[in-house]
């Protein structure tokens, strides 16, 4: 009978209709998930990052007894990749080392600044805040960072070679609780400082006298100038040179000579030594390679002078020329 | 009483006011140039002022010992003056060139100064020795022999003598094959001549009756012109021997 049939079928949408109420009933959300929210929470937490670049700075051809002014070819440019605090820039170092000669230059030879310029402060063997501030990083600019310059001074006598020296950095937000940066791989520059073999000349007095002397007569060799260097690294060869002698030191007056002076390596007592001449010749003294220990070393160089017969009357100049050569 | 020494000079210390001198420094390290005849190098090393007021320097350059039958080689020493500031340095460079007439494996010698200005001085009362510091390099230089041209030069050099001689060869190869061509061609044509001559010796003969017979009459149309001995269609030609009679075709017969 087709009766059957529909009576089932209408059974069963009873009960689906009445389920789907029941679920509408006891889950409001069913009914209007078109109008639900939904909240999302997380902290976002303080952070600083630290990047240096480059990996390696380096001076070259370094004299000793000099200063290295921080410069813009010296220069560590540190970054706060992606942070979301200011943050201000600190450094320490280790000492620079040149293990082949086993010499160990103080942290201290090494300066920085905020800029370029002579006026530096010293580096030491503990962070520093250098005050350099780092802009705190945004969405849209993620990436901050500041530049620190270096120098580098070179004690007298230091031997030449590479010296190493290990530069640490860290980013820090001194607000309360201090914040530092998350760990990174590329805090750290080596500073490499090449120093170059260099000897100095510096000679005491600069004018000598022969005192009084008649003509036909002379001075003993024992007229001294020292030859001094101050604040070298290897050893130096002195060489010699004189000129004519002139009256009140005029060259187109009467004049007598330059080989009637003398030099020696020694005091004399009689005027005896080698006989200066109008060109340059390298004498037997050296002058010895200044040290760390002891950055001024000197030898002697002495003078004696004969007046010729007939010789007029009056001051007489010359001029000796003793230079260094290494 | 009179004086017998009326020379007297007197050397007098002289209170001379003169300004400290400034420390004056050179990189160590002698230059030794090995230069090529013919060719030039340049040493550089710096000078430096360690103290703490200017140096005025003059450089004053080397005066190399001579060779006989060798050009002294020519030295340029620069800057040849300057000011060193306190703790500045400058670079001096020395640059040699060795005459390309001069002979290898020989040596000259000389010394580069550079030396400090002299002081500005106040002379109180009398003069006396003034000492000027200076720093100096003993400058070595050799010449060597010249330098062999590389390689790469032979082997262009080569390529361009094969690339000559193959086009040469290439032109006479042409040249005589033209030539073979021409001779060729004149043999041919030569032998055409002498087979049309003996043709037309031929055709002088008085024909016989057999070869009127075997001749096709041709029928009369148009002019008779002189007809060659070949029907082909070739320009007529001069012929050498003397003109033949142009045949007469009689008519056809029905």
């Amino acid at each position: 009978m087709k009766i059957r049939p529909f009576i089932a079928l209408s059974s069963w949408l009873a009960v689906m209709i009445a389920i789907i109420a029941f679920e509408v009933y006891m889950n409001p959300a069913f009914a209007a998930s078109s109008n639900s929210t939904v909240t999302a929470n997380v902290a976002v937490g303080n952070v600083i990052y630290l990047a240096v670049t480059p990996n390696t700075i380096y001076f070259n051809g370094l004299a000793p007894n000099s200063i290295t002014t921080t410069s813009a070819n010296d220069v560590v440019t540190d970054y706060d990749n992606g942070g979301n605090l200011a943050a201000n820039i600190l450094v320490y170092g280790s000492n620079l080392v040149n293990s082949s000669s086993n010499t160990i230059l103080l942290v201290g030879n090494t300066i920085w600044n905020a800029t370029t310029g002579k006026s530096a402060t010293l580096l030491t063997n503990s962070f520093v805040n250098t005050g350099i501030t780092i802009l705190q990083p945004n969405i849209i600019n993620s990436n901050t960072s500041n530049k620190i310059y270096f120098g580098i001074n070179i004690p007298s006598g230091t031997p030449p070679g590479n010296y190493i020296q290990t530069i640490y950095f860290e980013n820090e937000n001194l607000t309360s609780p201090a914040t530092y940066n998350s760990p990174s791989t590329s805090n750290s520059v080596q500073l490499v400082a090449n120093v170059a073999g260099y000897c100095y000349i510096s000679l005491a007095p600069n004018s000598i006298s022969f005192g009084s002397v008649v003509a036909s007569s002379n001075v003993p060799t024992n007229v001294l100038v020292t030859d001094s260097d101050n604040g070298g690294n290897v050893a130096a060869n002195v060489l010699v040179e004189g000129a004519n002698w002139y009256l009140n030191g005029n060259i187109i007056s009467t004049s007598f000579g330059v080989s009637n002076t003398l030099w020696d390596a020694s005091s004399q007592t009689t005027y005896i030594g080698t006989a200066l001449s109008n060109t340059l010749i390298s004498t037997p003294i050296t002058i010895p390679a200044p040290t760390i220990s002891n950055s001024v070393t000197s030898n002697q160089i002495y003078f004696g002078l004969a007046v010729p017969g007939g010789t007029p009357a009056g001051s007489y100049e010359q001029t000796i020329t003793i230079e260094n050569s290494c | 009483m009179h004086l017998k020494y009326v020379a007297i000079s007197i050397f007098l210390l002289f209170s001379l006011v003169s300004l400290s001198y400034a420390q004056l420094g050179e990189q160590a390290g002698q230059p030794t140039m090995n230069i090529s005849v013919g060719s030039s190098g340049t040493f550089n090393y710096s000078i430096i002022n360690s103290g703490a007021t200017p140096i005025p320097f003059k450089v004053i350059p080397p005066v190399l010992n001579t060779i006989p039958h060798n050009a002294t080689p020519i030295v340029v020493v620069t800057p040849s003056n300057g000011t060193l500031a306190p703790g500045s340095t400058q670079i001096i460079s020395i640059k040699v060139s060795i005459p390309s007439s001069d002979k290898a494996n020989l040596k000259w010698q000389g010394i580069v100064q550079v030396v400090e200005a002299a002081p500005t001085k106040i002379q109180s009362s009398g003069e006396g020795a003034l000492i000027t510091a200076g720093v100096a390099k003993i400058l070595t230089i050799y010449s060597t022999p010249p330098k062999p041209i590389p390689l790469i030069y032979y082997i262009i050099a080569i390529v361009v003598v094969a690339i000559a001689v193959g086009v040469g060869a290439s032109v006479v190869i042409i040249k005589r094959s033209r030539k073979v061509h021409a001779k060729m061609a004149s043999r041919a044509s030569g032998a055409a001549i002498a087979v049309k001559r003996a043709r037309s010796t031929s055709s002088k003969r008085k024909p016989s009756a057999a070869s009127k017979r075997a001749r096709k009459p041709a029928a009369k149309k148009g002019k008779a012109g002189k007809k060659s001995a070949s029907k082909s269609k070739r320009p007529a030609r001069a012929r050498s021997s003397p003109a033949s009679v142009p045949r007469k075709r009689s008519a056809r017969p029905k």
